[in-house]
């Protein structure tokens, strides 16, 4: 067998980043943050007619038909360029679940924005650009629900605390009852430790780019050793998170047995290097790290919140440790 | 409506290029990808046939080692065939060899029309090969457009001058070479991408399509010398004493731009 992403995977990807890089630059997803909002739905639009949003889809209701294989390398991409809005709500949680219903189809064309909160915190993520949110209860179409906005550290996955609203169940049933939650979660997971691994290559390329111009005793700071073992350290952490997350979207994609293993071995190893990235891009970039007006803040703020968001590292490493004792 | 294409595929710009100091020429032994400035060419060419109402778009190229990676971008934006020249004699041809190789590459196509061109390459370029390929063709030829509008059997074109633009007329077919930015190239969907893989590209010699010599025997120039650009010269830095304008009007003044 080969484990290796084919031809169509990688030029998804490269397709992807190329137009990222011109329609979600740094200074767009600034502005999304600004505006109080955290979304842009002219880029939203775009991604779904390029086929992102609805990859997990099937082709029936306007997918791709991909699998989770097919999407990891998308997410990543989605993270290098920190994609503002609900995509892994939308791509991961939400689109699978609602497959086949009279939901999908919107979602896969872009213009039915959903997005999940899954274990009941009352806090949804990007509730108020969201047209429905999928709930353990059901589908909670959000036309005439009350939102507060409880803000939170990623300006393009603001909180809000939803009011109201009327819920759509599964012929009958509850989300919990209807669906496996559990998968949904592994899904969002992966995808979220992929989306890691994308903004720490960024930031590392940030850091490195930073290091490359900043001069100090009359030589660029990226010469100096206590530097480049800063930046080589965290790079290192980032490749050693990759293998195991690629395998995570097999193993979601496969069903595999050790699926929950796998899975937290991801979302543990890919927070731990997001974090060690934030840390030692910022430790590069010195005192104007810290400014408003530098770039690197964005992606830190967004690695900081999305490493607590699906399970945190500890929660991932007991259900590793359980899983391989339980074994 | 049917519209030819040529496109060019070169080495991508992100990394830096390198001579083969063997013949002084680019190299192009890696995987190429699409000119950008031919992509313009490309939405051009898909919006024409859109508001056409019917046709078809179909790209030609000349690249070495059968190297198709940039064609496939440009079909997976929407065009639906392609023919690749691709030879080792082709190599160190000269801008009217390549001329005349994409108007056989046309004229194998055929029923083209319109053919459009980028004005020139981003890699190595002479900017002469658009209006060279419509002399072999014996087309009109249309320079320097920034919208293009077909009415009827006449096309219609705003070329950009320094001063402005010029409107003119021409019948078709015709040869156009279309400047940067002046459509946003459509980004390829999945869906495209995975189509453009099973789209038809015909790979060919210049000796299939007649063409011969070609390469540096059929070239009529050489590449005698190749030098580093000059580096550019610090700016002149003037302290502002009250009657600094003075100068600045001296100097544009010299500029002759005032």
């Amino acid at each position: 067998m080969r484990f290796a992403f084919d031809e169509d995977q990688r030029l998804f990807a490269d397709a992807l980043r190329k137009m990222l890089a011109e329609q979600c630059t740094a200074s767009q997803v600034r502005a999304v943050w600004d505006d109080g909002v955290g979304h842009d739905p002219a880029l939203w639009a775009r991604l779904a007619e390029m086929g992102v949003i609805g990859m997990l889809l099937p082709e029936t209701d306007g997918g791709l038909g991909g699998s989770m294989v097919d999407a990891v390398l998308l997410f990543r991409e989605l993270g290098r360029a920190i994609v503002p809005g609900p995509v892994i709500e939308s791509m991961a949680i939400a689109g699978p679940v609602l497959a086949g219903s009279k939901w999908a189809a919107g979602i896969a064309s872009g213009e039915l924005v959903a997005t999940a909160e899954l274990d009941g915190t009352g806090h949804v993520p990007h509730a108020s650009v969201a047209h429905v949110v999928l709930t353990p209860e059901g589908l909670l179409d959000l036309a005439g629900a009350e939102i507060d906005d409880a803000g939170g550290i990623d300006g393009g996955r603001r909180l809000g605390i939803v009011r109201g609203g009327g819920l759509v169940d599964h012929d009958g049933r509850s989300t919990a009852d209807a669906v496996d939650l559990d998968a949904a979660r592994d899904r969002a997971a992966v995808a979220t430790a992929a989306y890691l691994i994308g903004a720490s290559e960024a930031m590392i390329d940030m850091a490195g780019e930073y290091a490359r111009q900043r001069h100090q005793f009359g030589k660029p700071i990226g010469s100096f050793q206590a530097v480049k073992h800063l930046l080589a350290d965290a790079l290192l952490k980032v490749e050693f998170a990759k293998a195991p997350t690629y395998r995570a979207a097999w193993s979601v994609a496969t069903g595999a047995a050790d699926v929950a293993r796998d899975v937290s071995m991801a979302k543990a190893l890919a927070n731990e290097a997001a974090h060690a990235t934030s840390r030692a891009a910022m430790q590069v970039h010195g005192a104007i790290g810290y400014t408003w007006e530098a770039d690197l803040q964005l992606w830190m703020k967004k690695v900081w919140a999305l490493e607590r968001a699906y399970g945190t590292t500890s929660w991932h490493r007991r259900r590793v440790s359980s899983a391989v004792l339980s074994s | 409506m049917n519209v030819i294409v040529c496109v060019k595929q070169i080495p991508d710009p992100a990394s830096p290029g390198e001579l083969d100091p063997s013949s002084n020429t680019l190299k192009r032994d890696g995987k190429l990808i699409l000119d950008e400035s031919d992509g313009y060419g490309v939405e051009m060419a898909l919006q024409l046939v859109d508001t056409a109402g019917g046709g078809e778009v179909s790209i030609i190229s000349m690249a070495p080692n059968g190297e198709v990676s940039g064609m496939r971008t440009a079909l997976a934006m929407g065009a639906v065939k392609g023919v690749l020249v691709s030879d080792p004699e082709l190599a160190g041809s000269d801008a009217l060899t390549t001329a005349k190789v994409l108007a056989a590459a046309v004229k194998k196509i055929g029923d083209a029309d319109l053919v459009l061109a980028g004005t020139e390459s981003s890699d190595g370029y002479t900017g002469t090969v658009p209006e060279q390929m419509a002399e072999v063709l014996g087309l009109p030829s249309v320079t320097f457009a920034k919208t293009v509008t077909i009415d009827g059997e006449t096309l219609k074109v705003e070329r950009q001058t320094e001063a402005g633009y010029d409107e003119v007329t021409c019948p078709l077919p015709a040869v156009v070479s279309v400047t940067a930015g002046v459509v946003e190239p459509r980004y390829p969907s999945f869906k495209g991408i995975m189509a453009a893989k099973s789209k038809p590209v015909d790979t060919v010699t210049a000796a299939d399509l007649g063409i011969t010599p070609v390469g540096w025997a059929g070239a009529r120039q050489e590449i005698v010398d190749v030098a580093q650009a000059p580096e550019r010269e610090a700016g002149e830095i003037i302290e502002d004493d009250g009657e600094t304008f003075t100068k600045i009007v001296q100097y544009l003044d010299g500029l002759k731009v005032i």
